[in-house]
């Protein structure tokens, strides 16, 4: 607990400095651009680039990253898709996504998006009563119900805070400062941290993530394989994806 | 002489009504391509080839290839000769064509509904779509640019991460270092050519 909130102040007060030292978005652009096909980059910095400070060490786990995934992960990945029809693997992930529901909707509240709430709770009383406690989605045809997922860390960025240093974490993988500790902060709002034994808890929480990656391998490969640059293209789409959802 | 002039409009090529709209543009190619793909014609192996040249036909007039490189190049687009931006555009054409046939091929019934057109102006619009199944919802949105008659693509988004961007990043940090030969070079080896 105590390591958890050390992380937490740690990594904020890691932010404020990158926050403070983002420029604005006029002197983003690169001066001999063509206008119109320099696009705004909301988190770029004066080469037109993201934040990546650490870059060394971030390719680095990078490496060893992708040898885990492709020694370690995929491996077992096989035998878990063949064990586990992709139904039933589809049905955990609406189960895990419709059990953070009180993470979504602390995050809509701390941003006044009442009209998120609203979705977020009709999906959730639908799909816990007639998704058989979330493991259906029934709401996944319904266009008035989708929503994008809110958390904390986009509660930091509605606030101006800024993403914070690209980072790689061993195993978890890509994420910044500011989504690193928005996780962290966000991991005390989910329903699974109320689980006991802390074994119980970790086994959960250890098969939520590993599903959800299960689901995202076939596109890690595909990225892998259409890419120049792995590093720089797994970067740039983690990027992109947030970006989008910060400004829903 | 008003005559002549009359005739002389009668006689141009009248642009289809699909190629005035970009929504119609998009949904004409995406059925064609599902129509090959489902099509009982080429369930057995030996007319998989076969199959993947039909759809690369459609597919072929798909882009705009000149926009597609200049907008993934960006202000690199600048520093390449006009030899090396024409051996440039063919090879990234391919190059994309080759990742939209992979995606193509991993066609499981998913169906494309279609949200919204914004016309951003005379020459500029947005498709926005998204591809269901049963356990799937991804937006796709389409960039359109008219240069003559007809609309076409010059990127794509799926989940807010947009093609063009993705590869601009990749090849600012490769052109960082490198020169547009070794960049072209690279494509050479991704196309197989």
């Amino acid at each position: 607990m105590n390591k958890h909130l050390l992380c937490l102040i740690l990594g904020i007060f890691l932010l404020h400095g990158c926050a403070a030292k983002k420029t604005s978005p006029e002197l983003d652009q690169p001066p001999a651009a063509d206008q119109e096909y320099e696009e705004m980059y909301d988190e770029t910095d004066e080469n037109g680039a993201y934040p990546d400070s650490i870059e060394g060490f971030n390719r680095g786990v990078f490496a060893f990253n992708d040898g885990f995934i492709t020694y370690v992960f995929s491996p077992i990945d096989t035998v878990y898709t063949g064990f586990f029809p992709p139904d039933i693997r589809a049905g955990f992930g609406n189960f895990y996504r419709n059990l953070g529901y009180p993470v979504r909707l602390i995050n809509a509240l701390l941003q006044f998006k009442f009209d998120k709430m609203a979705k977020e709770t009709a999906s959730f009383a639908l799909n816990t009563v007639f998704g058989v406690g979330g493991l259906f989605n029934v709401t996944r045809n319904m266009p008035s119900l989708q929503t994008s997922p809110e958390d904390f860390s986009q509660t930091l960025a509605f606030y101006g805070l800024g993403s914070g240093t690209y980072l790689v974490l061993p195993i978890l993988g890509p994420t910044t400062l500011r989504d690193a500790a928005g996780s962290v902060a966000d991991s005390f709002a989910h329903p699974l941290s109320l689980v006991t034994p802390d074994s119980a808890k970790y086994a959960l929480i250890g098969h939520d993530k590993a599903n959800a990656a299960s689901a995202n391998l076939p596109t890690y490969k595909s990225i892998k394989e259409e890419s120049f640059d792995h590093y720089t293209s797994m970067k740039d789409v983690y990027f992109q994806y947030r970006i989008g959802l910060e400004k829903e | 002489m008003r005559i002549l002039f009359f005739l002389l409009i009668m006689l141009l090529p009248a642009p289809t009504l699909a190629q005035d709209n970009p929504t119609s543009y998009i949904r004409a190619n995406v059925d064609a391509v599902v129509a090959i793909l489902t099509s009982p014609e080429y369930e057995s192996e030996t007319n998989k080839t076969e199959q993947l040249r039909q759809i690369e036909a459609v597919v072929d007039n798909f882009f705009d290839s000149e926009e597609l490189s200049k907008r993934s190049l960006g202000q690199y687009w600048r520093i390449f000769t006009d030899e090396q931006k024409a051996e440039f555009q063919p090879l990234f054409l391919k190059l994309i064509k080759q990742v939209y046939l992979k995606k193509s091929v991993s066609y499981n019934g998913e169906v494309v509904n279609y949200n919204q057109e914004l016309i951003k102006s005379d020459t500029l619009a947005e498709v926005h779509t998204t591809l269901t199944s049963p356990d799937l919802n991804m937006p796709i949105i389409y960039y359109m640019i008219r240069k003559d008659a007809s609309w076409k693509v010059y990127d794509v988004s799926v989940e807010n991460v947009s093609l063009v961007k993705n590869y601009r990043s990749q090849f600012r940090s490769i052109l960082q270092n490198k020169s547009p030969e070794d960049l072209i070079a690279t494509l050479k080896e991704k196309t197989n050519e």
